[in-house]
Parts: structure tokens; sequence; C-alpha cells
């Protein structure tokens, strides 16, 4: 339950900030993989168009965003457990992403973003020379 | 159609509709409820809370109009090989298995794991009759959309009431 909790659960925003519309905004669940050589970040946006999702990557920080307006409704609802609205979440990333070569991906549901590691933090096996 | 079923859902508010048949299995319901909301704000992870890792409970809303009532459950990553959905009297059956990338945990260290993976099981209680031969279901951006079409006898049964004035 706890995990799904997260990813329902709505940003605290601070109350000087205003919203610009009133959708409610959601933390999604992520995984973060890390491999030798990249890191994966992959993140459930259920419902997201595939238009609305921003991934922006700007002074080390990643950002994630998405819009899940469809609700898909006939008529009214009579029992609820989701609504729509938007899905945001930031990442710190440190220098050792190699930032040009970020991908990302999205299917079914999961956007899944690869952040490859820097060359200089590769693990690197050194050649031993014979005299 | 009883009473409790006259809960007001209220959008951007975390109130859920318990759309139960009888008083027992409502009351169930929320005792469930209540033991699944406890702690649910908080950022502390209960043992209790992570014995469910390998069940999870996809969210489901469930709305109707005067032709036919829909069904539409958030299940990301899955596809229509995972799903099973089936249509029995009384109510409709959606279960599945949300297959974890265990390979890549395999061999890949995890920093975080919030999502939820494992098996599902949910049995949604229907308002009205339904024609169980025109029923669709379909896939889109990890939302499954359940549309279920009520039966001639059961749209036959509405009657709107003519209110007088005096």
């Amino acid at each position: 339950m706890s995990n799904k909790n997260i990813q329902k659960k709505e940003t605290a925003v601070p109350h000087s900030v205003e919203r610009i519309n009133d959708q409610p905004v959601f933390i999604p669940a992520v995984d973060i993989i890390e491999d030798n050589n990249f890191f994966k970040i992959i993140s459930d946006i259920p419902g997201a168009d595939k238009n609305s999702i921003d991934v922006k990557f700007e002074k080390n920080v990643l950002t994630i965003r998405a819009e899940s307006l469809e609700d898909n409704y006939k008529g009214e609802l009579v029992y609820g457990e989701y609504t729509t609205g938007n899905y945001e979440r930031s990442f710190s990333v440190s220098d050792e992403i190699d930032s040009e070569k970020i991908e990302a991906k999205y299917d079914k549901g999961v956007l899944t973003l690869i952040l490859p590691k820097a060359a200089s933090i590769k693990p690197r096996t050194i050649e031993v020379k014979t005299e | 159609m009883s009473i409790t079923d006259l809960i007001p859902w209220k959008r951007n508010k975390n109130v859920s509709v318990n759309k139960s048949r009888s008083f027992h299995s409502s009351l169930q319901n929320e005792v469930n409820r209540l033991f699944d909301n406890f702690g649910r704000n908080w950022d502390v992870d209960f043992p209790f809370n992570k014995e469910e890792s390998s069940v999870f409970y996809p969210d489901i809303n469930l709305s109707e109009n005067e032709n036919e009532c829909v069904v539409t459950a958030e299940l990301p990553g899955m596809d229509e090989k995972d799903v099973n959905v089936v249509l029995k009297s009384g109510g409709l059956t959606i279960k599945g298995e949300k297959k974890s990338g265990s390979e890549e945990k395999k061999q890949n260290g995890y920093i975080y794991s919030e999502r939820t993976y494992g098996s599902f099981y949910r049995q949604i209680p229907l308002p009205e009759e339904i024609d169980p031969d025109s029923v669709e279901a379909k896939f889109k951006n990890g939302v499954l959309t359940i549309t279920l079409p009520k039966t001639e006898k059961a749209k036959a049964g509405r009657k709107k009431i003519d209110i007088k004035a005096e």
C-alpha cells in the first residue's frame, strides 16, 4: 500500500504559489536502477498523453511533467478512487551524468528515462603491461 | 440501491464511495479501507504495509449514464495480455499480474523502488443489469476502460418522476 500512496500523493504546493489550473498535481512513483553505464528512472504515469510529457534538464535538475486529463467518464461518476491531474517530479542529478545523451521512452503509461554516466566515472579496466 | 449509496463523490478530495450491495460487505469494506488508509499520509513504511509488496490494488473509477456503465482502472505498464476481465452475475472481475523487471533487478542495483508489482484481483459490483455480449474493453496509456452497456430491461426500469409545483 505504501508504494501506491506515494504515487497518488499530491505535491505540497507552498501557500505562496498560486496554481495555474485547478488540476491536482501528483508525484508519480518511480524506480531508479543503477547499471555500470547508466541510471534508469522508470515512472508510472497512467493516463498521460504522450504529447503532454515534458522532460527538462536544467541546472542539474531533471524534471518530468505530464498531464493525465482524459477522464473517460460517461455520465456521472458513481465510485471514484482516482482523479485526473498532472504528474510532476524532479530529481537532482550530479555531474556524473552525460546530460546531452539523456533518453526518454513512453509506453503503456510508463515513462523510462535513461541517463548515461559520463565517461569519466565509468568503471575502467586498466591494462597491465609487462616490461 | 440502498441509502448508503447516496454519498456524494467529491472531486479533488480523497473521498471514496463504496457501492456495496449489503450492509455487511459495506462495513467490511469500510474496515478494510480504514486499515488501508492508516498511515497513508505519513512518510513512514510500516512493516504491515510492506507485506503487501507482491499484491497491489489498482485504482478504479466507475461512472454511469442512462445507457451504460464505464469502469476505468489505472494499470501502468500492463497490456491486454496481462489482464483478465470477466463479467459474472453481480459484478465485474478484473485480475492480472504486473511483471516486475526481475531480470533487471537481479543484474543491477535498485536505488529506489516505489512502483508496485505483483498480482491483483478486483471485483466491482455493478449497479444494473449489463448486456454481456456488447461489453468492450480497451487499453490506452496504461488505463483500462471497460464499457458495459445496460440491457433493455435495465434501461426500461428507469423512470423519471415528474415534480409538480403547487
